[in-house]
C-alpha cells in the first residue's frame, strides 16, 4: 500500500518552492497538520551547506560549508546536462545542450540571481497568428506576484559606485569593461536587479556561495514552506504519475540512504514542477497512463494528429560567446571574480528584442570549448550552422585546443577575456523527447529565419564591443559545431487559452486532469528575452494566489474536501 | 641484425598494415609486447636512456619524469614549463593531478553529464566508464605506433617534443583514435582547471590560492586582504560615460525595468 499525501510536489525549483511556500502556509493555517504537503526532489538537499545553523563540518571562512571546485563527483549533484544524444554534433545536425540545476532549490542551486521583468510585449508574442500566452498573463496582472517575489528574493539593484549603496552591490570590475567597449559603439549598459543581498562580491557564485548572498530558494521560499509543516524527500526520482479514481499515484525510486528501492505515494492533488526539461519528460513518461478524455496531450484527446507535449521549446534565445580585449586596455576584466552577471545593455531589445549581458564564465567550459570557447576567429565566418564547423588559425589550419600556445592563452584569462552573450526572444525551436532509456532529451531544429537575425544583430553588436576595445570576438559554440546551449529552457508543456493549443490552462491544471498541475518553466508558452526566474516564480505566484483564493478556478479547500 | 635492418623491417610492417589493423593487433597481443618503453601502467617514473640524441639534457631530464606514454601525452595537451635545472616554473596536466581525474570511478558518465566531453560516437562512451588499466596500455602502445611515424622504434615518451606533437595531432585528426585522444585531453583541463585535486592550473590563470584545498575552499569574500595588506576590491566603483544619443526612455520604465 502506498504511502498519501494529500499534496505532492515534484521538485524544488522557482515553481515548485513558491507552491510549497505558499500552498504550505495556506493548508497549515487552514487545516492544520492534518493535511501532508509533501516536496520530492530527485537531487539531494544542499540546504545544510548553506545553512550556518546546521550540523555539518566546520564553517569555512565564509560562514558556509559549500564548496568551491569544479569537481565532478560535486557537480554532478548540483546540475544535469540535457542534450541531443542521437543528433548531437554531427555534421548538418542541429543540436541542443540544456544545462539545468539539480537538488532542493532546483534551478536556484545553480541561477545567477538576475531578476530581471518580463517586457509586456512578451505576453502578447503570437505564433501563426495566434496569442501565445493566455488572457489572463500581463505585465500589469503579474505586477504584484513580480513584487512578492522581488520581496521574497531579496532582489536590489546593483549600482556603479557606492555613494548611496553598501559596497557589496557594485557591478564588477567586468562589467565597466563592459560599459565602455557598450559605450564606444553607442548602447549603454547598466546594472542589473539581483537576487542578492550582502554577497560579498564573492566569485564562484555557481558553485559556493554565502548563505546570506546569493539567494537560493533554499533560504527564502523553501524555508518558509519547511516552517509552514511541509515535508521534503530528496533523492527521490519520480517516474511516472498515474491517474486513479481519487486522484494520482506517483511512481518512482527512492534513492535515500544510498540503495534503491521503489518509491509510491498516492495523492489528491499533484503539481509537476521538476523544469521544462525534466517536467516534460516526466509527462511524456505518464502519458500512457492517461487516456480518452483523460488525454495528457489535449490537441490528442480532441482528435489532432499531433500533440503540443515536448514540442516548441525554447531556449529563451541563450547565445554565448567569448573573446579577448587589448593588451594595453586600462582595466583589467577580472571575469573570475565578483558576481557572475552584474549588467546588461538593453539598447538593442526595441528593434531586435535581444539583450546582450557580460557574464562570468567557467576558464574549465570556455576550454572544453561545449559552451563557448577559446578558440580565435581568425577567418572570418558567416553566421549560422552552415559555416564552418573548426577555427582556423591564421595558416589555414585548425587551431589546436590543446598545447603551449592554448596554455599561454588561458594564462590570460583573468586578465583579458571577457565573455558575453545575448538573450533574445526565439521561435521556440527545441523539442524535447523520451530516449530509449525514458530519459528526457532535447533536440533543436533549424533556427527560424527571425531567431537568426536577432542572434546575428546580437552577435554583431558583440563582435564590435570587442574591436571597440581592442581585441577579438573567439569562434563562438554555435558557429563552430552548430550547438545551441541554453540554461534557461522553457515550454515543453505550455500554457494555453484552450486545449487545443496548450498542456495546461491558464491556472497551470493539466486539460482533462483536474487537480494535476504544473508549474514551471515548461509552462511558459513563449521566449522571455530575459532570465527566467523571476517570471516563473511570478507566474507560480499567480497560480497559487487563484488556487488559494478560488479567483477563477477551483478553490483549494474545494479539491481536498472532493 | 643491424639498426638499419630494423628500420627496414618497421618500415616493411607499416606498409602491411594500416594504423587501425596495428591497433587490433597490438590488442590482441596484449600490448606490452609490442610497446617500447611504454612501461607499466603502475610502474613509477624511472629515469631511461634516451635514443633521441641532439635533444638538450634538460629536455632529456624533463622526458625521464613520464611515468609512461600516456603521461607524456598529458604533458603534451597542457604543458609544463621548466627552467635550465629541469624545476617546473609553470605547472601542466600532470602537476594539475591529470592522472588522477583520469582514473576517477565514472569519469565519462561525470563527463557527460557535466557536458564537457566533446562529441564522441555512442559506442566508445556508452562502452566505457573509466579509464582502466587495460586501456591505459592499450593507449600506451597506441602512441607508441604513433610514434613510429615519427621516429622509428623511438617511444613516444621519448619523441623531441615537436615529433611528439605531430603524433598527437595525428591522433587527433584520426577518427578511430580521436574519441581517446578527447577524453585525455577533457581530464587533462578538468583537473588543470577544475581544481579536482590541486589548484596550481587555477593560480596559473590569476586565481588566488584555496584557503583548505582538503575542503575544496576557494578563498573570497570581500574585502579581502592581500599578503601586500592592501584590500582586494572586485569592482572599480566607478560609473561609466554616458553614452551619447542612446535613449533608452522609450525601452525602460521608471524603475529601469524593460517596459
Amino acid at each position: 500500500m502506498s504511502d498519501y499525501s494529500e499534496i505532492v510536489i515534484i521538485g524544488s525549483g522557482f515553481g515548485g518552492a513558491v507552491m510549497a511556500a505558499r500552498l504550505g502556509a495556506h493548508v497549515k493555517a487552514r487545516f492544520g497538520d492534518s493535511v501532508r504537503v509533501e516536496v520530492v526532489e530527485k537531487g539531494g538537499d544542499h540546504t545544510a551547506a548553506f545553512d550556518p545553523t546546521a550540523k555539518g563540518p566546520p564553517l569555512n571562512a565564509q560562514g558556509n560549508r559549500f564548496r568551491h571546485t569544479y569537481d565532478l563527483r560535486y557537480l554532478a549533484g548540483l546540475t544535469d546536462v540535457f542534450t541531443d544524444i542521437d543528433g548531437a554534433f554531427r555534421a548538418g545536425v542541429p543540436s541542443f545542450n540544456v544545462l539545468a540545476g539539480k537538488g532542493i532549490g532546483g534551478g536556484s542551486n545553480v541561477y545567477a540571481g538576475v531578476s530581471l521583468r518580463a517586457p509586456a510585449e512578451i505576453f502578447a508574442e503570437q505564433q501563426d497568428g495566434r496569442p501565445l500566452w493566455p488572457k489572463r498573463y500581463s505585465r500589469a496582472a503579474l505586477a504584484p506576484h513580480y513584487d512578492s517575489v522581488a520581496k521574497t528574493l531579496h532582489v536590489n539593484r546593483l549600482r556603479w559606485t557606492d555613494k548611496d549603496v553598501p559596497h557589496w552591490q557594485l557591478c564588477t570590475k567586468r562589467d565597466l569593461v563592459f560599459a565602455e567597449g557598450c559605450r564606444r559603439v553607442g548602447i549603454t549598459a547598466l546594472p542589473v536587479p539581483l537576487a542578492s543581498e550582502n554577497d560579498a562580491n564573492e566569485g564562484w557564485w555557481t558553485q559556493g556561495q554565502r548563505f546570506s548572498g546569493r539567494q537560493n530558494l533554499s533560504q527564502n521560499y523553501l524555508a518558509q514552506a519547511k516552517a509552514a509543516g511541509v515535508r521534503f524527500s530528496a533523492n527521490v526520482e519520480v517516474q511516472r504519475i498515474e491517474p486513479f479514481e481519487k486522484g494520482y499515484l506517483v511512481r518512482g525510486v527512492d534513492s535515500r540512504g544510498g540503495a534503491q528501492k521503489p518509491f509510491e505515494r498516492a495523492c489528491k492533488i499533484v503539481i509537476v514542477a521538476a523544469g521544462a526539461i525534466a517536467s516534460t519528460g516526466l509527462l511524456l513518461r505518464s502519458r500512457p497512463h492517461f487516456q480518452g478524455a483523460r488525454e495528457l496531450d489535449a490537441p490528442l484527446a480532441r482528435g489532432a494528429a499531433e500533440g503540443i507535449l515536448g514540442k516548441r521549446v525554447s531556449g529563451n534565445g541563450d547565445y554565448g560567446v567569448s573573446g579577448r580585449i587589448a593588451d594595453a586596455h586600462a582595466e583589467a576584466v577580472e571575469s573570475h571574480k565578483g558576481k557572475p552577471i552584474a549588467s546588461f545593455c538593453p539598447s538593442l531589445w526595441k528593434q531586435h528584442k535581444v539583450l546582450i549581458l557580460p557574464f562570468h564564465a567557467d576558464p574549465l567550459y570556455l576550454a572544453l570549448g561545449q559552451i563557448s570557447t577559446l578558440l580565435r576567429a581568425d577567418r572570418p565566418q558567416a553566421a549560422g550552422r552552415a559555416s564552418a564547423r573548426a577555427a582556423l588559425g591564421a595558416d589555414g589550419r585548425q587551431e589546436r585546443h590543446w598545447g603551449a600556445a592554448y596554455k599561454a592563452r588561458l594564462s590570460r584569462f583573468s586578465e583579458r577575456v571577457l565573455s558575453m552573450g545575448c538573450l533574445a526572444v526565439d521561435e521556440n525551436e527545441g523539442e524535447i523527447t523520451l530516449g530509449p532509456s525514458g530519459a528526457p532529451q532535447v533536440r533543436w531544429r533549424e533556427t527560424s529565419v527571425r531567431t537568426e537575425r536577432r542572434w546575428n544583430a546580437a552577435l554583431d553588436a558583440m563582435r564590435r564591443i570587442y574591436e571597440a576595445l581592442g581585441g577579438e570576438m573567439y569562434l563562438d559554440g554555435y558557429r563552430k559545431d552548430g550547438t545551441v546551449n541554453t540554461s534557461h529552457p522553457l515550454g515543453g508543456a505550455r500554457m494555453a487559452e484552450d486545449g487545443r493549443y496548450g498542456v495546461v490552462g491558464d491556472d497551470g491544471q493539466a486539460f482533462g486532469n483536474r487537480n494535476l498541475f504544473v508549474v514551471d518553466g515548461s509552462v511558459i508558452p513563449s521566449a522571455l528575452g530575459v532570465n527566467p526566474s523571476m517570471t516563473i516564480a511570478a507566474v507560480a505566484e499567480s497560480i497559487a494566489a487563484r488556487l488559494i483564493t478560488g479567483d477563477g478556478t477551483e478553490s483549494l479547500e474545494a479539491r481536498l474536501a472532493a | 641484425m643491424s639498426a638499419v635492418s630494423k628500420r627496414n623491417d618497421q618500415t616493411t610492417a607499416r606498409a602491411a598494415f594500416s594504423r587501425r589493423e596495428i591497433i587490433k593487433i597490438i590488442g590482441a597481443l596484449g600490448l606490452p609486447t609490442l610497446s617500447l618503453g611504454c612501461g607499466d601502467p603502475n610502474a613509477q617514473a624511472q629515469p631511461q636512456p634516451r635514443p633521441d640524441a641532439g635533444a638538450p639534457p634538460d629536455a632529456q631530464a624533463a622526458r625521464a619524469r613520464y611515468r609512461d606514454n600516456v603521461a607524456a601525452l598529458m604533458d603534451v595537451l597542457i604543458p609544463a614549463e621548466r627552467d635550465a635545472r629541469g624545476a617546473v616554473t609553470s605547472p601542466g596536466a600532470l602537476e594539475a593531478g591529470a592522472e588522477q581525474v583520469l582514473e576517477l570511478a565514472n569519469l565519462v558518465h561525470l563527463l557527460r553529464g557535466q557536458g564537457l566531453l566533446p562529441p564522441l560516437p555512442a559506442s566508445f562512451t556508452d562502452g566505457l566508464d573509466g579509464f582502466d588499466g587495460a586501456l591505459r596500455a592499450l593507449v600506451n602502445a597506441d602512441l607508441d605506433v604513433l610514434a613510429f611515424a615519427q621516429a622509428p622504434l623511438t617511444p613516444f615518451r621519448r619523441l623531441a617534443r615537436e615529433q611528439m606533437e605531430r603524433a598527437v595531432q595525428a591522433g587527433f585528426d584520426d577518427p578511430l583514435r580521436r574519441p581517446v585522444f578527447e577524453l585525455v585531453r577533457t581530464a587533462c583541463f578538468v583537473a588543470y582547471l577544475g581544481a579536482v585535486t590541486s589548484d596550481v592550473g587555477l593560480r596559473a590563470i590569476g586565481y588566488d590560492p584555496f584557503e583548505d584545498f582538503a575542503g575544496g575552499v576557494y578563498v573570497s569574500g570581500y574585502p579581502r586582504r592581500r599578503a601586500d595588506g592592501s584590500m582586494d576590491d572586485y569592482t572599480y566603483n566607478r560609473a561609466p560615460a554616458a553614452t551619447p544619443g542612446d535613449d533608452l526612455s522609450g525601452v525602460l520604465d521608471a524603475d529601469g525595468e524593460l517596459r
